[in-house]
């Protein structure tokens, strides 16, 4: 697969793809060699084990960002600060570099209370992961690693060339380990009246939020068919319903709004949070015992804002290698729809995430599921 | 002491809570049973570190103000000085138990001498105490189970187990533990030396719910589940089988034995065709289920299921598998020599299993590749005597999931026991369950296990009895625990020569 995307997309035949090659969706699933038989009872349901802000990048990253990573935090503040004298003289006033506002405010909570003097770098190029989600192919748009025109991602631009956010950065890592150890992100996505697994034009999906834990091979991957029950009590903000189709194993979902729970720091206690996506879209890759793919849309800016940076407060920026008032200020000059009716000024931005699921068995669905598998039902070994 | 005894006297005395962190090495494996290998113990310098490290560790933990409350029975005078009269108390009452026996005088004025100059030196009761604690559960009067013998005064120049020594080995055969205040009372009042009294503290020790852990005692060590820790699977070839199940699938088959066997009272050969069993989330993977709930779980299998009694639940078909792939021959040696006492020969040294092992080639399933393999006249005889029983549980792979193809090919479970012919899973379990050798075998290893010895040739009657006696009481093995420690023979010692008169049951 990643040898593929490489020949298909590179911008020239040295650059080496890194990027998480498996959201190549729309390569026909497993239907020209496996007949999927259809799940029992209409019913199939997967379990979230990853997800990751699909961020599109070459080995070097001279594509997508030629002008280099960007200048994180501590090199703001040095720039901010040239001199020694200078740093003292902030440090004894305020106390901590964080502290680097006009007045002293931490910049993460008062991103506007200082302009980063070294300017933001935004990624570039043509190709970014994603879906089109306003059904126009604009000249700012991307094109997908497969071809496909249109695709809006705005919020690639913004983290794109964020060390932290690239392969093995520290937020990747934390959405790698939270959203599948934490209990709090746990999403379940429960498909049903699913005739067939390979084409099919009318399924609907809900989405709830489950309570248990998701077992792992001894390559941290999830293992298929683990129980998993739906949080009725506080995953109630959590549900949703969208209408797709099937076709050669790819699902695709009609946009509907969707709340995500997004717990990336900690054990979930202290930063329990959620995304908000307008205009949500599914793509994915499904089989039997798999789904793969992409959720697109817009998110709403500010709650984003709040999940990431302002929950984390500096735990992870410094990590990450991020700077919140270059971040803060290209988050709202790149936010492309749901415009506010009184002011204006957009409020959400377009992205695109990779996820990644695997089969599960749902011991309380509702009747809206219709009927359900359960152990002494579907047992016969 | 095994690793259990050892946490569960630890857990009796003190209460749960308190945490073990020694691992007592495996004993050998002698006459089938690692509790006739405890027979002779030798214990290396590292492995007395370890246990003086925990003995400190547990001491620590009973004087921790958390518990010294309720663990300690008296107040010093000073918390930072000597107290003999409350030391001797504790000393006194924690002795005897660890020790299975009263103190002696002179052992009670060491301990309390001992535990006085350390509260002295270290400026505290506590600390002096649990120095001294420390060192009884260090000492070999704990972690060895000594039988003790006395001349027999109702059989001039014989001899026979002190009263303690019966106490303990009753203890140790139903509880899997040491004795309790009442035990050792009964062993101080000579009670343990009359029938009544040996009857009335059996009745006792079987109506208590610590007999659970006795039976589950008993069938690790009958079915050698030590070497669960040994069990690794190939994690691409497996990935359901995380170490979660691992641990899990163990207690599976421990839960299904002690539910069938304990609380419910079960003939024991029901247990090779009980659909009644355990699971938890992970198991339920492997078994392509949903469990029921968090945590283990209560379930039926059903009707239609083929996996019915104890050698088609996870744990048996996993544990006697390959890393990588199911394993007829493992699994009908398992069954030959754990469920029906049957010795199977060890392999040649110089047996060629390359065309066996290729799982590539023409031959798709076990019994394809097996039946090759037997054709080989060196091999042919053993294989004649495990591949048939074991070839009926191929419709479960090397992780215990089930399967009814293998490769390309279906898989034919059909075999035999003994000129019982079956064609499914369940079909060997009912084998077992109408097998004499099956009830025998238990039979043996019990008496075994409840002494410590592997039965003689001049107990091969007092054996025939015990199974009649079994039959009678309709398979039920806590009345054949019941059996077996009402008979004099239970307190004969190991290395006493045996002889034993069979009476009519």
């Amino acid at each position: 697969m990643r040898i593929m995307l490489a020949r298909r997309f590179a911008p020239s035949a040295f650059v080496l793809i890194v990027a998480i090659a498996w959201l190549s969706v729309d390569v026909p699933a497993r239907a020209d060699s496996v007949e999927q038989a259809p799940p029992p009872n209409g019913v199939i349901a997967y379990v979230l084990t990853t997800f990751q802000p699909a961020v599109y990048q070459t080995a070097d990253a001279k594509a997508e960002c030629p002008n280099g990573l960007i200048a994180n935090h501590v090199e703001q503040y040095e720039a901010q600060f040239p001199t020694e004298e200078a740093r003292k003289a902030q440090r004894e006033k305020y106390g901590y570099f964080h502290n680097r506002g006009k007045n002293g405010e931490n910049v993460h909570w008062f991103p506007e209370s200082i302009v980063d003097p070294v300017p933001f770098r935004e990624a570039g190029g043509k190709v970014a992961f994603g879906l089109n989600l306003d059904g126009k192919i604009g000249p700012n748009d991307f094109v997908s690693p497969d071809g496909e025109a249109g695709i809006d991602n705005e919020l690639y631009r913004v983290l794109g060339c964020i060390a932290g956010w690239r392969d093995g950065g520290a937020m990747t890592f934390q959405n790698e380990v939270r959203m599948r150890d934490n209990p709090y992100n746990r999403i379940l996505f429960v498909l049903s009246g699913v005739d067939n697994l390979v084409n099919d034009n009318d399924v609907t999906i809900r989405t709830y939020r489950g309570l248990d834990n998701v077992p792992l091979d001894s390559l941290n991957k999830g293992v298929p068919g683990s129980t998993q029950r739906i949080d009725f009590k506080y995953g109630q903000r959590f549900m949703h319903v969208f209408k797709g189709k099937i076709v050669n194993g790819v699902l695709t979902t009609g946009p509907a709004d969707y709340v995500m729970p997004w717990s990336i720091v900690g054990d979930g206690r202290f930063s329990a949070d959620e995304q908000w996506y307008r205009d949500t879209r599914f793509r994915l890759k499904l089989d039997a015992d798999r789904a793969e793919g992409l959720i697109a849309g817009y998110v709403d800016v500010a709650k984003w804002w709040w999940a990431y940076t302002k929950r984390t407060a500096g735990k992870l920026d410094d990590y990450v290698r991020n700077s919140p008032p270059s971040v803060w200020v290209a988050l709202k000059a790149r936010a492309d729809g749901f415009p506010d009716p009184v002011t204006g000024k957009n409020t959400a931005i377009s992205t695109a995430s990779a996820l990644r699921f695997v089969r599960a068995e749902v011991i309380n669905l509702p009747k809206e599921n219709t009927t359900q598998r359960v152990a002494s039902a579907s047992a016969k070994n | 002491m095994s690793q259990d005894e050892y946490t569960y006297a630890i857990s009796d005395l003190f209460g749960p809570d308190v945490a073990v962190t020694l691992t007592v090495p495996r004993a050998p494996r002698v006459g089938g049973l690692l509790a006739v290998g405890t027979g002779v113990a030798s214990v290396t310098p590292s492995m007395v570190e370890l246990i003086h490290r925990n003995s400190h560790l547990v001491a620590d933990q009973v004087v921790d103000v958390s518990r010294r409350e309720f663990l300690v029975p008296c107040k010093p005078v000073a918390v930072n000085a000597a107290d003999a009269a409350c030391a001797d108390k504790f000393l006194t009452t924690v002795g005897r138990r660890l020790f299975r026996r009263s103190l002696s005088e002179a052992e009670r004025a060491s301990m309390v001498m001992i535990a006085g100059e350390s509260a002295e030196r270290l400026k505290d009761f506590y600390a002096g105490l649990s120095f001294t604690l420390a060192g009884m559960i260090s000492s070999p009067q704990f972690m060895f189970l000594k039988e003790i013998r006395e001349p027999d005064p109702h059989s001039p120049g014989r001899m026979r187990l002190t009263g303690y020594a019966k106490a303990q080995r009753l203890s140790l055969f139903f509880w899997d533990s040491v004795p309790d205040e009442q035990l050792l009372r009964a062993a101080e009042n000579g009670d343990l030396h009359t029938a009544r009294g040996v009857a009335q503290q059996v009745d006792r020790l079987v109506m208590s719910p610590r007999l659970e852990r006795g039976v589950r005692a008993f069938f690790s060590d009958m079915l050698a589940f030590e070497t669960f820790a040994d069990v690794a699977k190939d994690a691409v070839i497996y990935p359901a089988f995380t170490q979660a199940a691992v641990a899990e699938a163990k207690e599976q088959a421990l839960r299904m034995i002690s539910n069938h066997i304990v609380a419910e009272r079960g003939d024991y050969r029901d247990l090779f065709t009980s659909r009644k069993t355990f699971l938890t989330p992970s198991l339920a993977i492997l078994m392509g289920i949903a469990a029921p709930a968090p945590g283990w779980s209560k379930y039926e299998v059903p009707q239609d299921s083929q996996r019915v009694g104890l050698l088609s639940q996870v744990g048996f078909t996993s544990l006697y598998a390959h890393p990588g792939r199911s394993s007829p021959t493992r699994r009908g040696k398992a069954i030959r020599e754990l469920v029906l006492c049957q010795k199977v020969p060890d392999p040649p040294a110089n047996v060629d299993f390359s065309g066996f092992e290729d799982t590539r080639g023409k031959m798709n399933t076990a019994r394809d590749r097996l039946t090759a393999h037997a054709t080989n006249p060196v091999c042919a005889g053993c294989h004649k005597i495990t591949d048939p029983m074991g070839l009926a549980l191929e419709n479960f792979d090397g992780a215990g999931q089930f399967r009814t193809t293998e490769g390309d090919a279906a898989i034919d479970p059909s075999g035999t026991l003994d000129g019982i012919a079956f064609n499914t899973p369940a079909g060997l379990g009912k084998a077992l369950h109408d097998s004499p050798a099956v009830t025998s075998c238990l039979v043996s290893r019990l008496y075994s296990f409840a002494v410590g010895k592997a039965p003689g040739v001049n107990e091969k009657d007092y054996l025939e009895k015990l199974k009649a006696q079994f039959a009678n009481a309709g398979y039920r093995v806590p009345d054949l625990m019941r059996m077996i420690s009402n008979d004099d023979a239970f307190f004969r010692s190991a290395s006493e020569p045996t002889t034993v008169t069979a009476k009519a049951p």
